[in-house]
């Protein structure tokens, strides 16, 4: 009984996981629109809107290290 | 098209190969297929951006140096079977365009390897450089044939190369050859005998204290060199083409001292009458073409040339080395495209390399080709957005990460290797744009709007267009400033802009009234000291450059930034005699300038012998004279007139708000890529 109530635990937590990952993928692709980006512009206002900008372009660049790292590893 | 570019568009041949015109697009760190400092991957950025090429018209693609083992992961180049699938049906869709491509295989960067603080702390720590090995090898990516001194970091020494290391290189050159020849590529190009990488730190006896068979004489120092092409040979075939990146002259007096435009001077690197011999030594051991121009790292500014350099700078010397050899010879550095045709017609030269002219005009070739050349946007050698690496005494490489990990982009077209971030899209919410100032920041600004579909209409205060540029392109050997703002003018006018001269702003609230927005693009000031006595009588740039009203023969520069070493070093060719004071411990200590650019300032001072204060400050000026305080002494210098070189403060005019944005130096002192940047990160949005 206890191992399958942890089994439960555990698919219940990847599937929170999963779904946080989808909207977190959702989220960017819609970020990544023009209309997005303009909408935030004028919600953030230009100084703060380009400097969330250009960080989130280096951490895009620094995430992709590991993972064309891994990527060269594949068959 | 005009005749006097046809011969550029005449076809020749690299071993087998056809290449369909003369124009070959010269390799640039950052443009690479297989990404640049990274664990190697098939890069769609860059992809993208050499496809473009071809598409334009460009003769013989060489991307972006690729070093054999990835500086980052460490994987050698050949490993990655993924990379060479992908690049096979990219190759495909790349011969329809009717150009060739050679991939730029690299031996490494020595010496010349442009270490930042944190890589030269792991260099320099034996145990810390170990424990990050896995990940970089800074030590590894340092190595070169002897124990020589950075170019970039003090107190750090490459370590030489053992042979094993050596020829585990070779026979990966090799091997990655082969792979590259089967996914389609029809040749490569070894990186380098030039510019003081890797492969010119073994050709150089100077730089080469070897006892093996790799140091010595002449044949043991190409050895590396010559013994890649006959693996490639040996491995991919003996007809698959090997281009040799090659620096006829280093042009190098020593250690960081590169030697100036006609300075007579002892070659430490090579000389011309080793190259004759080198040249013959490296086509008889297989290559099939030479990319040519002058310099190292140590004289960086023959490589790399920024405005100071005249053009066609390298002309002359390889036209020079190509009487010894059979192969064909491309030459590059400031070459102009009818220069070119002339000396391809004459049978002087083989193909003109052009890097930058790539970058700042995607289509620059199409415009030849359609006789649109006044069309063209100059490049202005500023190294900005390409290729920022700056250094100054007792710095390391003070690039960003940022730039770091994108080079080869442009200070004046950010499109380019940027596709994605920056693109006109067009406007479903038409707006008319009030802007205010009509410089570099204003214009851009207008043309971005328009091409979107907005209608931007320009407010000037003067009665031309170019605001603070104006000034900084007055200097004679400024050509390249000045065509670029005949550049602007005429693209306001063809897309029908509105400017409004001789239109002095005081009130942007009241252009809400009658413009859905309004972008403040009103510049800078000088920066006031009125702590100094007598600095109201100090003289402005613009006074002394665009107006030309500041008179006499020793003018005295307060500040040693670029600003004063351009105008210090127009008033040498003039045949005056500037002073530079300078707070700091050296000229042009700039985050984001090119030590192409700010060595070749440094270098020119010291050899038109301008006195140069640093770590000291002016304390009083008076009529015909400044005193100078320097760390040991002050003394009363004659002078005619004192320049305020110590920099801007922004002057934006009224405050922000929703619907006003402001654009250029009057956000915050920068350079001209700040400045079009920002234009296109506020235009994009309105």
């Amino acid at each position: 009984m206890k191992k399958k109530s942890s089994l439960k635990k555990k698919a219940k937590k990847l599937l929170v996981l999963v779904c946080l990952g989808g909207v977190g993928y959702l989220l960017v692709k819609l970020l990544k629109t023009d209309a997005a980006k303009e909408k935030l512009f004028n919600i953030l206002g230009e100084d703060t809107y380009l400097a969330i900008e250009d960080k989130a372009y280096l951490l895009g660049d620094l995430l992709m290290w590991p993972i064309d790292f891994v990527r060269a590893l594949l068959p | 098209m005009n005749p006097k570019y046809e011969p550029l568009f005449t076809p020749f041949k690299i071993g087998d190969v056809e290449i369909p015109n003369r124009i070959v697009q010269c390799s640039m760190g950052g443009t690479t297929l297989f990404g640049w400092l990274e664990p190697s991957h098939f890069d769609l950025e860059g992809a993208d951006f050499l496809l473009k090429r071809a598409k334009d018209g460009v003769g013989l693609v060489l991307p972006g140096m690729q070093v054999i083992r990835d500086t980052m992961g460490r994987k050698w180049l050949d490993s990655n079977r993924q990379m060479y699938r992908v690049l096979k049906p990219y190759m495909d869709e790349y011969h329809k365009t009717g150009s060739k491509l050679f991939i730029q295989l690299a031996g490494g960067f020595g010496r010349s390897m442009a270490v930042t603080p944190w890589m030269a702390a792991l260099a320099r720590n034996d145990l810390l450089n170990k424990l990050a090995s896995p990940i970089v090898d800074v030590q590894y990516a340092c190595a070169s044939a002897s124990a020589t001194p950075n170019r970039w970091a003090d107190n750090l020494t490459s370590r030489p190369f053992t042979v094993e290391e050596i020829q585990e290189m070779v026979w990966h050159f090799g091997a990655t050859a082969k792979k590259l020849r089967e996914a389609g590529i029809d040749g490569v190009e070894i990186h380098a005998v030039h510019e003081g990488y890797n492969l010119d730190q073994f050709a150089i006896a100077n730089m080469n204290f070897r006892t093996d068979q790799y140091g010595g004489s002449l044949e043991n120092r190409l050895r590396f060199a010559t013994e890649i092409v006959q693996e490639i040979h040996k491995q991919a075939g003996d007809d698959f083409p090997v281009s040799l990146r090659y620096s006829v002259r280093s042009c190098t007096k020593g250690w960081r001292k590169g030697a100036m435009p006609g300075e007579e001077f002892e070659e430490f690197g090579r000389d011309m009458a080793e190259s004759e011999k080198a040249v013959k030594i490296l086509q008889d051991a297989g290559y099939a073409f030479l990319n040519c121009d002058n310099g190292t790292y140590d004289a960086w500014y023959w490589a790399h040339p920024p405005q100071y350099m005249p053009d066609n700078c390298n002309l002359a010397d390889v036209e020079h080395i190509r009487q010894f050899i059979d192969i064909p010879v491309a030459c590059a550095g400031r070459m102009d495209p009818v220069k070119a045709a002339e000396e391809i017609a004459a049978g002087r030269l083989d193909a003109v390399a052009i890097a930058r002219q790539n970058l700042v005009d995607e289509n620059w070739i199409t415009k030849i080709k359609q006789g649109r050349e006044d069309e063209i946007r100059p490049c202005i050698r500023c190294h900005n957005g390409c290729f920022n690496f700056s250094k100054a005494a007792g710095t390391e490489n003070m690039q960003a990460l940022g730039d770091s990990l994108h080079l080869a982009r442009c200070a004046l077209n950010p499109p380019t290797m940027q596709h994605n971030r920056y693109k006109i899209v067009p406007t479903k919410n038409p707006k008319k744009v009030a802007i205010v100032g009509g410089g570099v920041g204003g214009m851009e600004s207008a043309l971005v709007l328009k091409k979107r579909g907005h209608n931007p209409v320009i407010f000037e205060k003067e009665d031309k267009l170019g605001g603070l540029f104006l000034t900084a392109s007055a200097m004679t050997f400024k050509e390249n400033d000045k065509q670029l703002l005949k550049w602007y003018e005429d693209e306001i006018k063809r897309y029908g802009i509105e400017v409004r001269f001789n239109s002095e702003i005081k009130d942007v609230n009241e252009l809400l009234k009658s413009f859905d927005e309004v972008i403040v693009a009103t510049g800078s000031v000088p920066r006031n000291m009125p702590q100094i006595k007598g600095f109201e009588k100090t003289r402005s740039f613009r006074e002394l450059l665009r107006e030309k009203s500041v008179e006499g023969d020793k003018i005295v520069f307060l500040g040693g930034g670029q600003s004063s070493c351009e105008a210090a070093y127009d008033l040498v060719l003039a045949g005056k005699h500037p002073i530079i004071v300078e707070y700091g411990n050296d000229l042009v200590a700039a985050q984001a300038t090119c030590l192409a650019n700010t060595s070749f300032l440094r270098d020119a001072m010291e050899y038109h012998k301008v006195p140069v204060y640093l770590h000291s400050t002016i304390t009083e000026i008076g009529d015909g004279y400044c005193v100078i305080k320097t760390p040991d002494d002050a003394f009363t210098q004659e002078c005619d007139a004192v320049v305020n070189g110590v920099g801007f403060v922004p002057a934006p005019l009224g405050e922000k708000g929703a619907h006003i944005h402001r654009v250029g130096d009057c956000v915050a002192i920068g350079n001209l890529r700040t400045v079009v940047w920002r234009a296109w990160d506020v235009c994009m949005r309105i």
